[in-house]
């Protein structure tokens, strides 16, 4: 899977959610599968449920959001995940953040000298001479 | 594990019916929910810190599951879909950082 630096010098991946495509942030600092917007939710067509979420960001403010499951492309292959639907303003300019649970079991290469980035399932030479501590 | 207690008297006027629940704003599900959490937190946290609770934000009723994907769930099956306001045990849930 191949996405893209943008001009202002992010990774973004564009994905199918719900059979429409959604360009994506990848944020390895979000630790869930996907982070989307409440106007991009219902861009999607996804089913909310009724439950709120509390949690904190990064800098301790509040935030709440609600839980659905969307069917994303991943490698050709149609996956149901949970997404992170935000309750509020949005603070950037994505409508979906793309988080590490999402990543785990791939090799993500981010080439700032193409702009391009690549995602991909791991090979054998890809193992370390040392284990990560 | 779930756990699923009434915790308080439920007078039958508190009881939302599922067309009141869908009005109500997020702003009031989080400060109900809050309410609720406060009375509960001391023997919630006790025996579930880091585990999830989710809240009927009308009667109190409450599940509790370590997972935070699952607790919708299991919210609803005890209860239908109706607000709930669902947090982290004795910290806040950080998804960032």
């Amino acid at each position: 899977m191949e996405g893209r630096i943008d001009e202002k010098n992010r990774p973004v991946l564009t994905l199918s959610v719900n059979e429409r495509p959604v360009s994506c942030l990848i944020d390895t600092g979000f630790n869930g599968f996907l982070w989307i917007d409440d106007r991009t939710a219902h861009r999607l067509g996804l089913y909310q449920h009724g439950q709120i979420y509390r949690s904190e960001l990064a800098d301790g403010r509040p935030a709440e959001f609600k839980i659905a499951i969307g069917k994303i492309l991943w490698f050709d292959e149609l996956k149901n995940i949970p997404i992170h639907v935000f309750q509020g303003e949005r603070h950037s300019d994505f409508g979906a953040l793309l988080g590490t649970r999402l990543l785990i079991g791939n090799v993500v290469l981010l080439d700032y000298n193409w702009g391009v980035i690549s995602i991909r399932l791991p090979v054998a030479s890809d193992r370390p001479s040392r284990p990560r501590d | 594990m779930l756990l699923y207690k009434q915790i308080v008297s439920i007078e039958k006027e508190d009881v939302m019916t599922p067309q009141q629940a869908e009005s109500i704003p997020v702003d009031e599900i989080v400060d109900r929910g809050n309410k609720w959490y406060a009375q509960l937190s001391a023997a919630l946290e006790k025996e579930h810190w880091g585990e999830f609770v989710a809240v009927r934000i009308d009667t109190g009723e409450y599940v509790i599951h370590p997972d935070e994907y699952a607790i919708g769930d299991e919210f609803e099956k005890a209860f239908g879909d109706i607000p709930g306001f669902v947090r982290k045990i004795g910290e806040q849930l950080r998804l960032f950082g």
